[in-house]
This record gives C-alpha cells, sequence and structure tokens, in this order.
C-alpha cells in the first residue's frame, strides 16, 4: 500500500468508515507483532499488545497529521505501550515460542533450512534476553525492521547521536553474547 | 553495513512475521467495540455529572440572588408578614406596594439585565450542548 492511498483511507476512517481500519491492521500488523514478539518474548503476550496498539491507534487517529509515515506512528504507540506494559507487569522476558516456526520436512533442502532457523531463532533469543526492553526495541527496529537511525529517533523520541549511541552499546553486549570474534565498529 | 551488521540481520531475519493470525483482526475489532461502549458509558456519566454541577451551581447562585434580593430590596420581616396578614387588605395592600416598588424601580435595571444574561447563557447551554451532542454521534 503507497503512502498517498494510506492517507487517503486514514482519511475515510476519520470521516466515519471505520471498516477501512482493517485494512490497516492487516497491512502493518506482521511488523508491530515481529518487533513486540521481540520484547515481549511469547506469541500471546505480543498479539494482545499489538491489538492493543491498534486500539489506541484507533481512538488517536485525529492526532495522526502525517508528518511522519503511519507505520512510524504505530511503532511509536508500540514503543511506549511495550514499555509501561512491560514495566506494569514486572514480567521478563519469555522464550521466543517455537510454536510458530514453519516446520519444512518434506525434502532435504528444507530441512535443513528449518534446522538453520530454528538455529538462527535460538541465537536470537539468547540475544534479547541479555537486553533492555527499550534496548531490545530498538534492536528489534534496527535489524529487523530495517528502520533507519532517524526513524528510530521518531519513534523512540530519543535523539539521533543518542539512538546511535545506544545501538553501539547494544552491538559491544552482544558482541559479548554471541562469543563471537565480531569487530565493534558502528558508526 | 559491515559484517557485523550483516550476521545480526541474518539472525534477526529469523524473528520476521509475514503472517497475521486469523483472529487477530477480528480481536483488534472487538477491542475497538468494547472500548467505544466504555468511551460512550464514560462520557454520558461525564455529561451527567456536568448537568449536575451547572444545576447546583445554578440553585446556589438562585439561593444567593434571592437571599440578597430579599435583604436588600424587600427587607421582609417575618413577624411584621405574619402580624400583616391578620389584616388582609392591608396586607396585600403593603405587598403590592413592595412589588411595585421593586419592579419599577429605576434601580432595578441592572437585575433585569443579570436575569437576561442568565437566561441567554443558559439557551446557549441548551444550544451548544446539542450541537455537541449530535456531532459526537456523527464521529461515532
Amino acid at each position: 500500500m503507497c503512502r498517498e492511498e494510506e492517507l487517503k483511507i486514514i482519511e475515510k476512517i476519520k470521516a466515519g468508515d471505520s471498516l477501512l481500519y482493517d485494512r490497516l491492521v492487516l497491512e502493518h500488523s506482521p511488523k508491530i507483532i515481529s518487533v513486540i514478539r521481540g520484547v515481549v518474548g511469547n506469541n500471546e503476550d505480543s498479539e494482545e499488545i499489538a491489538q492493543d496498539v491498534f486500539v489506541k491507534a484507533f481512538f488517536s487517529l485525529d492526532k495522526f497529521r502525517g508528518d511522519s509515515s503511519f507505520a512510524t506512528w504505530l511503532f511509536r504507540i508500540a514503543y511506549n505501550m511495550a514499555i509501561s506494559k512491560m514495566r506494569k507487569k514486572r514480567y521478563s522476558f519469555v522464550d521466543i515460542e517455537k510454536a510458530k516456526l514453519p516446520v519444512f520436512i518434506n525434502d532435504q533442502y528444507h530441512e535443513n533450512e528449518a534446522e538453520e532457523r530454528e538455529r538462527k531463532f535460538i541465537m536470537l533469543e539468547k540475544i534479547l534476553k541479555n537486553l533492555e526492553t527499550h534496548e531490545r526495541f530498538l534492536i528489534m527496529l534496527f535489524y529487523n525492521q530495517d528502520k533507519s537511525i532517524k526513524e528510530i529517533s521518531q519513534i523512540t523520541g530519543m535523539g539521533e547521536s543518542n539512538v546511535k549511541v545506544t545501538l553501539h552499546r547494544i552491538k559491544k553486549k552482544l558482541a559479548v553474547i554471541a562469543d563471537s570474534k565480531m569487530e565493534v565498529s558502528y558508526g | 553495513m559491515d559484517s557485523e551488521d550483516k550476521y545480526l540481520k541474518d539472525i534477526f531475519s529469523a524473528g520476521v512475521n509475514d503472517a497475521v493470525p486469523f483472529s487477530f483482526v477480528a480481536g483488534v475489532n472487538r477491542k475497538i467495540e468494547i472500548e467505544r461502549a466504555l468511551r460512550a458509558k464514560r462520557d454520558s456519566r461525564k455529561e451527567i455529572i456536568h448537568q449536575a454541577v451547572f444545576f447546583v451551581t445554578a440553585l446556589a447562585m438562585l439561593i444567593a440572588a434571592f437571599i440578597y434580593i430579599s435583604k436588600n430590596y424587600f427587607d421582609i420581616n417575618f413577624s411584621v408578614t405574619f402580624s400583616a396578614a391578620e389584616d388582609f387588605n392591608s396586607g396585600v395592600k403593603s405587598a403590592g406596594l413592595r412589588l411595585k416598588e421593586v419592579f419599577l424601580n429605576p434601580d432595578s435595571v441592572v437585575w433585569y439585565i443579570i436575569a437576561l444574561n442568565t437566561a441567554l447563557l443558559v439557551v446557549l447551554q441548551q444550544v451548544m450542548q446539542r450541537k455537541l451532542h449530535a456531532s459526537n454521534n456523527k464521529n461515532k
């Protein structure tokens, strides 16, 4: 969905055609769920929080002026909500469920692919488990959603240089966690 | 993007979610309906509270106005009034004279203006309330 089309849909929803909101939910929910799952660590809670994000966005749609993209705006709501829910519930990161991992067992190629994916998943779990909530959100935005420093700054409300410093710090942590010889040279 | 970034990006690609659970959109819609009902309830409660506050304030002002008028214009001495009631004719006559004195007094013009302003404000409040209510319903 292009930006113009998205803005038209948003205008129509604001005018009262709330059924169109389903299209925005379908368009953006995979990204939001992915990031929140990375922060929370399990499917049920992440879907619950993602639903709350869309509900909040629906009732705040009048405040969306279109300065940033709708996705960025949604991520901003998701960031605030995930942080506050994690703080309120005081629960720690739960191991990422592997239930959603696709299982390909039909041939050798897919079997290897599934194994490879599972290996990555375990590594991802190990990485995320050792980070703070906001760090998990930042790293998910950067590596999982390919968001730029500027976009992350808009989403989190942190300054761009602050985002850079935080990402650099996270990468330093990750280098230790992953026990690799990765060169920390973020710039 | 350096090799470290590439490595991390590869790892994080495992967490990419392309599919939305079937129940997700339905869940969002259900929550929106629940929130909408809650908001409507909250709004109506707020409106009732506003009306109650307005009513109590208006009543308090009315009572204060009556006390003020009775003290400064009528100057009713109840013991005198009751005794005057014994002589019905003189009582009616004196009450009539007092009313005339109050309503046809040039000083009462201020009170007429205040009363007119109050009436105007009440009408305005009602009009605004209906308009806001109508626009709220339209937005829903």
